[in-house]
C-alpha cells in the first residue's frame, strides 16, 4: 500500500511524532513529501 | 495519501474529512475543495512496516495506547474512507 506512494505525514508531539511516522513510511517504501509535527493540546 | 500520528479521533475525523472532501467548517483554505486523498493512521499500517522499524519507532507508543483507543482510531479512519 505504501510502496512508491507520495505521502503527507502529520504527527503529534505527545502521540506519534511526524519523524517516527516518516521513518515507518520510508521503511515501507513510501516517499514522504510533507512532514509536520503539531501539538493539539 | 495522508498518514497521521495523532491519537485524537475527533481531530482525526476533521482532518481526514478535510483532505478527502474539503474543510467541513468552510473556515480554512480547503473549504469546498475536495482533494480526494485517502487518510490512514500509522496504527493501521503496522503490517506494512518492517518489524525492526516498528519496534524502534512505534512499539512503545503502541504499548502506551489503550487497545480501545486504537480500535476507535482505526474505526474512525475507516468511516471517513467509506470502508
Amino acid at each position: 500500500m505504501l510502496s512508491d506512494k507520495k505521502v503527507a505525514v502529520f504527527g503529534e508531539r505527545d502521540d506519534v511524532t511526524g519523524l517516527a511516522v516518516r521513518k515507518c513510511v520510508e521503511a515501507a517504501g513510501g516517499e514522504v513529501v510533507y512532514e509536520a509535527t503539531s501539538c493539539f493540546v | 495519501m495522508v498518514v497521521f500520528g495523532l491519537n485524537e479521533p475527533a481531530n482525526l475525523r476533521i482532518m481526514a474529512t478535510t483532505f478527502k472532501e474539503g474543510d467541513p467548517s468552510f473556515a480554512g483554505a480547503l473549504g469546498g475543495i475536495a482533494l480526494g486523498l485517502k487518510s490512514y493512521h500509522i496504527f493501521e499500517l503496522k503490517s506494512e512496516i518492517p518489524a525492526e522499524t516498528w519496534a524502534g519507532e512505534m512499539a512503545f507508543e503502541e504499548l502506551q495506547t489503550e487497545d480501545e483507543l486504537i480500535e476507535e482510531i482505526c474505526e474512525t479512519m475507516r468511516q471517513v474512507r467509506g470502508e
